[in-house]
């Protein structure tokens, strides 16, 4: 009796710390790895984020863009239709100023070619991110008028994006507010830990009103704060020079 | 392409940064700049000092606000304006985003400190949240 209550807090607690680090930017099944580690699991994570810490981006495709003056964005997309809608939102944005546009995809901390053992990704592991970022490069080239850089980076989104952009010099990192994608990877949580923690100015896009699967590219002046109409009644206007 | 800017000011370095930050990307893109000081029923004459009865102190907090805090667009040819409003920053700020048709919005990812209003760190995440137009954060 001992030892079957041992053994399922053993796995319990393996398991639960897996499902947090899954969201941690974690490999979505290493709860299982997490069950069989019991409570060593949480510095076996750890180990594997220090390698990830060592291992380099891998840079996917090159841009097709000479070298162009103005501002250089990388963007994070996801497999969203709102994280690709926010990359181009940005290109628009800054028009002719756009330097260079690259598109970043942030796999699991095990999805990294550098990864020893099992976990090792550059296999299968890694065809869902790169299928994301070709998808992502390919329906927005046409429009740019050339090829985005793609790379893939592993880790906690923020951060992955952050390092990277400064490693690289660019001058803005690009997020949808909420992303949607298959590796769940974007998701509000990358635009909130941006907002707060970034070290480099992170532009997020707002929430789109049109539907993921609408047509129309171009962001939707979306609807009316939730608190204007109440604040307006209240709150008066005054500028400089016309009260002093 | 990017046409007019919108800066949260405060006094505080973020609110700096931002603006610099601001005024460099409006003068590389032929931009217009508006800088906002949002008053609320407090405020501060200098990052730090105490807070004081913001209305009593209007004219003094305006002449701050666009002689001190706004002094580096003095320096710059990008065209600007400087708007003191009132109410909690997030709202006034998503108020002038409405008013004014803004492109984009520059915030620092935290203010002074102290009151939840002067606070430009949760104010950054408000306009985040419900801002329509592109919000960018500024470290």
């Amino acid at each position: 009796m001992v030892i079957v209550s041992v053994a399922a807090a053993w796995v319990l607690v393996g398991a639960v710390l897996g499902l947090y680090e899954a969201r941690r930017g974690h490999w979505h099944s290493i709860w299982l790895l997490g069950a069989m580690a019991g409570p060593f699991a949480l510095p076996l994570f750890r180990q594997i984020e220090q390698n990830e810490r060592l291992a380099r981006p891998v840079l996917l495709s090159d841009s097709s863009r000479a070298d162009h003056p103005g501002v250089s964005v990388l963007a994070g997309v996801d497999g969203s239709d709102e994280s690709v809608r926010a990359a181009r939102s940005a290109a628009e944005l800054f028009g002719s100023r756009l330097a260079d546009l690259t598109l970043a995809v942030v796999a699991e901390f095990e999805v990294n070619e550098t990864m020893p053992g099992p976990l090792t990704s550059e296999g299968e592991w890694a065809a869902e991110p790169k299928r994301i970022a070709a998808d992502a490069a390919g329906s927005l080239s046409g429009w740019l008028g050339f090829e985005p850089a793609t790379v893939l980076l592993a880790g906690r989104p923020a951060t992955a994006l952050v390092r990277y952009a400064t490693d690289h010099e660019h001058d803005v990192v690009v997020v949808g507010s909420r992303g949607r994608g298959l590796t769940k990877r974007l998701l509000g949580s990358c635009a909130s830990q941006l907002t707060t923690e970034t070290t480099l100015p992170a532009m997020i896009m707002p929430r789109l009103v049109v539907p993921p699967d609408s047509k129309q590219a171009a962001p939707a002046r979306a609807g009316e704060p939730p608190h204007r109409a109440r604040h307006d009644r209240v709150a008066t206007r005054s500028r400089p020079g016309s009260t002093a | 392409m990017i046409s007019r800017i919108l800066v949260g000011v405060d006094g505080s370095d973020d609110g700096r940064r931002a603006l610099t930050w601001a005024a460099d990307l409006a003068g590389r893109l032929n931009a217009e700049v508006v800088a906002v000081h949002a008053l609320g029923l407090l405020d501060r004459l200098t990052p730090g000092a105490d807070l004081v009865p913001s209305e009593s102190h209007r004219a003094e907090i305006m002449r701050i606000f666009e002689q001190e805090w706004c002094a580096l667009l003095d320096d710059t040819t990008v065209p600007n304006r400087r708007l003191l409003e009132d109410g909690p920053p997030a709202m006034a700020l998503l108020r002038v985003v409405e008013a004014e048709d803004v492109d984009l919005l520059v915030v620092g990812s935290r203010g002074v400190g102290g009151f939840a209003e002067l606070l430009l760190g949760s104010t950054s995440m408000q306009l985040v949240q419900h801002a329509n137009v592109p919000v960018t954060v500024l470290p």
